[in-house]
């Protein structure tokens, strides 16, 4: 199985690092869990690996040019911007989305928000909100997509739905999902490896980054 | 030619609306303005010196380099004395007003400069010249192409900026034409509608059409509709017509709101 990713001793952060120096190798598709205490550096990680941010020293490397996504936390979508879900789920589809227009009522339709369609961003509740981002982030079926926090406006019924069908999704066309997320412990079975951040302050580790895979 | 100068003029803000709007971009519309007061006033000190053809121009040219040099200033301030982005801002723009002031101090003597000046801040539409009207002309079609062809990559990177770079649209080009397009459509304005409201009737069209795309039809007309009313009530009543304009949105705005509430309560009654 090819190495989906790699890194080389990578530390992320804005003006220091923010976590220890990290070195793994992933080429299993599936979920991998990012987990850890807050300002631990989590979401920095992923912003470093979606390219957004340089990174402090160390490297990564996608074993090749493999398309990405991400999902930010709900409560940074823009507050104001009347769009309608289903222009704004288009987006997701790049600069040459003319193309696949097509794949626009299947995965609305697929995250059970096609009656939203028309509807502004602004008129939705947070829950529904996750759904379109979901449904934006997946429409170019990506190689790897990195989701934030993504259970934290979901109720239970709906956070089962959303892991399932990422979890399907994973299986189905050999991606990888990175999810950070604080309380996971109800779907650890769905989670392929783990990636928990330590304890880190004034630049001494308090305890150990960890990454273990836990399928075989 | 001066009803064309105003038709382009209306145009070119139903454009800039949703760009400033969307993008939480109306103040620095606005700091925008006041930076590039004293680099215009600057131009037309110049001017009543060398009075070498229109005047407009020198405030155009001291308009856009006192702007970018402000610009550089605030994110300076920033990094030197370590303070907020919006504190720098206040102080850079009390710096370059205290500056305007003592231009005005010094040479309101001369009749060609204070006559110029009046037109800065009040405007004067009906003395637009034919190059003046050009060069509206210029910026107007300029912002029509750039937006028609980046429609979606603008939309992108407004609602999400992250997300805009991650799929491969061109963030790293629209963050350096947006300030150029805002800025250029505002000094192009300054002395025809004046830049005490020239900051408040840009964002006029976004507000009361409130548009889901960066380039919507309803924010053009509704633009011209302004424009057009602006200049009938002008024709009638000699107020200045920056001011009649912002006046005239502000109660269009308030109309359709309190319209849009009535036939809600309607709805909910039957």
């Amino acid at each position: 199985m090819r190495d989906f990713l790699r890194l080389d001793n990578l530390c992320s952060g804005y003006d220091h690092s923010l976590h220890q120096p990290l070195s793994l190798t992933i080429h299993k598709p599936g979920i991998y869990l990012i987990s850890g205490p807050n300002g631990s550096g989590k979401t920095t990680l992923i912003r470093t690996l979606l390219n957004l941010l340089n990174p402090i020293s160390g490297s990564f490397e996608y074993s090749e040019q493999n398309s990405l996504s991400y999902v930010s936390q709900v409560s940074h979508l823009h507050s104001y911007f009347p769009m309608n879900i289903s222009r704004y789920v288009s987006l997701g589809l790049g600069p040459s989305r003319g193309l696949n227009q097509d794949k626009i009522p299947k995965i609305l339709e697929h995250w059970e928000i096609t009656h939203l369609a028309q509807r502004s961003l602004q008129e939705i509740s947070p829950g529904e909100k996750l759904r379109a981002m979901m449904a934006r982030a997946m429409v170019s079926q990506p190689k790897g997509l990195f989701l934030d926090e993504p259970l934290a406006h979901l109720d239970v019924c709906c956070q089962e739905f959303l892991v399932k069908t990422i979890q399907d999704y994973a299986l189905q066309n050999n991606a990888f999902i990175f999810v950070i997320e604080h309380h996971f412990e109800k779907f650890s079975e769905y989670v392929t490896g783990n990636i928990t951040f330590g304890r880190w302050l004034h630049g001494e580790a308090l305890s150990q980054i960890q990454f273990q895979q836990v399928k075989s | 030619m001066i009803f064309l100068g105003l038709f382009m003029i209306a145009v070119n803000f139903g454009l800039i609306s949703p760009l400033m709007v969307l993008r939480n971009r109306s103040y620095a519309g606005d700091t925008l303005t006041h930076l590039m007061l004293p680099g215009a006033l600057l131009g037309l000190i110049l001017h009543s010196y060398i009075p070498w053809g229109e005047a407009w121009w020198f405030s155009v040219f001291g308009g856009v380099i006192c702007g970018i040099l402000g610009n550089y200033m605030i994110e300076a301030f920033i990094r030197l004395f370590h303070i907020p982005a919006d504190t720098s801002t206040v102080l850079c723009l009390g710096i370059l007003l205290a500056l305007s002031l003592m231009g005005i101090f010094y040479f309101h003597e001369y009749e060609s400069f204070y006559g110029n000046f009046e037109s800065l801040l009040m405007g004067d539409w009906q003395n637009m010249t034919v190059s003046h009207v050009i060069f509206i002309v210029l910026i107007t079609v300029f912002n029509l192409f750039v937006i028609l062809f980046y429609r979606d990559h603008f939309d992108a990177w407004i609602l999400d900026a992250d997300f805009a770079k991650i799929m491969g649209f061109k963030t790293g080009l629209l963050e350096k034409i947006f300030p150029l397009m805002i800025t250029f459509s505002i000094v192009s304005s300054l002395m025809t509608v004046g830049g005490l409201v020239v900051s408040c009737l840009i964002i006029m069209p976004a507000i009361i059409a409130k548009p889901w795309s960066i380039l919507h039809i309803n924010c053009i007309l509704w633009s011209l509709f302004i424009m057009v009313s602006g200049v009938a009530l002008y024709s009638i009543t000699s107020i200045p017509l920056g001011s009649v304009l912002v006046l005239f949105g502000f109660f269009v705005l308030l109309t359709k709101t309190l319209w849009k509430i009535y036939l809600k309560q309607k709805r909910r009654n039957s």
